[in-house]
């Protein structure tokens, strides 16, 4: 009984003292004839996204002042494959150093397997991400590749 | 024990009000390609048929820039059949007495993918004729000594038909085409 009220007490104080995450633009990319410089070549080596093809808003909960100014937050990501393929190699970035970071500014790879993207501290709007792809080939069958690209906040 | 119903509830209060986590999409679509070029693709092909230099001797071929090399691009979905590339002569006539022969050597540069493979000599006319052929997914990688490279050749074919003052001009085109 008293293990269990110390583990619901724990619980709550986790969770009442929580962030919430919103995360707006995926990114489409058509790649077809015109985008080969010429006969005899492959597609570029590499695309990159506009540089906030994704945006996310980071807000604490309890919405205090203070959390809005001091309650410190990591983004962790991770993909889930719809239609993938091995050679594809799909990074991000924060493509701005002025929404409390200083990490996550230099590409990584999204992986399917949750890892630590950049940290933050207090409520943040419009966090600006920008994606590189590796790998698109003319040997790969032409069909549509697609991957959600999931973003994870915890307070830390 | 009532306590605890009122914390656990709390936690599940909690846990539905907030979203930690959000997502969402890249999509890449890729479509079919077929690019096709010829490289040295501003030079003509000569061919001469040159007297022998002494009686009862063969006749000899002088080319000039008789090689070309075929670079392509080929992007096909998974439901598509190989392609082909395929050769004829377009316009203009040969010469009586002589055959024209084009000889596709085996593929070789820095390409990638499936590249096909080549036919053996043939002898060109205006019907459609494969050189290559079960091409998928790949490119060559482009210009010269890239991709599958091309020989014209003059062979005689009937001395009694010959006309040595005889010149003609031929347009050859080459297709990468659905198979």
């Amino acid at each position: 009984m008293k293990h269990l009220f110390l583990l619901s007490f724990f619980l709550i104080t986790n969770l009442i003292f929580s962030q919430k995450i919103n995360v707006k633009g995926s990114w489409t990319l058509t790649l077809k004839a015109s985008d080969i410089s010429l006969a005899g070549y492959d597609y570029n080596s590499f695309y990159e996204s506009s540089n906030k093809e994704t945006t996310i808003d980071i807000k604490p909960v309890p919405s205090s002042k203070y959390n809005k100014k001091f309650m410190r937050f990591k983004v962790y990501v991770n993909k889930e494959d719809i239609n993938w393929d091995k050679d594809l190699k799909l990074l991000a970035k924060v493509s701005s150093t002025s929404h409390g970071n200083s990490t996550g500014t230099i590409y990584q790879e999204i992986t399917n397997y949750s890892n630590s993207f950049f940290e933050t501290i207090g409520e943040q709007k419009k966090i600006p991400i920008q994606y590189r792809i590796e790998g698109l080939s003319v040997t790969l069958p032409a069909e549509d590749y697609s991957t959600e690209i999931i973003y994870t906040v915890l307070n830390i | 024990m009532k306590i605890l119903t009122i914390l656990l509830s709390l936690v599940v209060f909690v846990v539905k009000g907030q979203s930690n986590e959000a997502s969402r999409y890249a999509t890449f679509k890729l479509k079919e390609i077929a690019l096709l070029n010829i490289e040295p693709s501003n030079t003509s092909v000569i061919l001469n048929l040159e007297s022998p230099k002494l009686p009862g001797e063969k006749m000899t071929t002088k080319a000039v820039n008789n090689t070309k090399w075929i670079n392509f691009t080929s992007s096909l979905t998974n439901k598509s059949s190989s392609r082909n590339i395929s050769i004829k002569i377009e316009d203009g006539e040969i010469p009586p007495g002589i055959l024209l022969k084009i000889k596709t050597d085996s593929y070789q540069g820095n390409g990638k993918g499936k590249l096909g493979s080549n036919s053996n000599i043939i002898t060109l006319s205006k019907k459609s004729q494969t050189i290559v052929s079960d091409i998928g997914g790949a490119y060559t990688g482009h210009g010269l000594y890239n991709g599958y490279k091309l020989t014209y050749l003059l062979d005689i074919d009937n001395y009694k038909l010959l006309n040595m003052d005889n010149s003609e001009t031929l347009t050859i085109s080459l297709t990468l085409t659905d198979f």
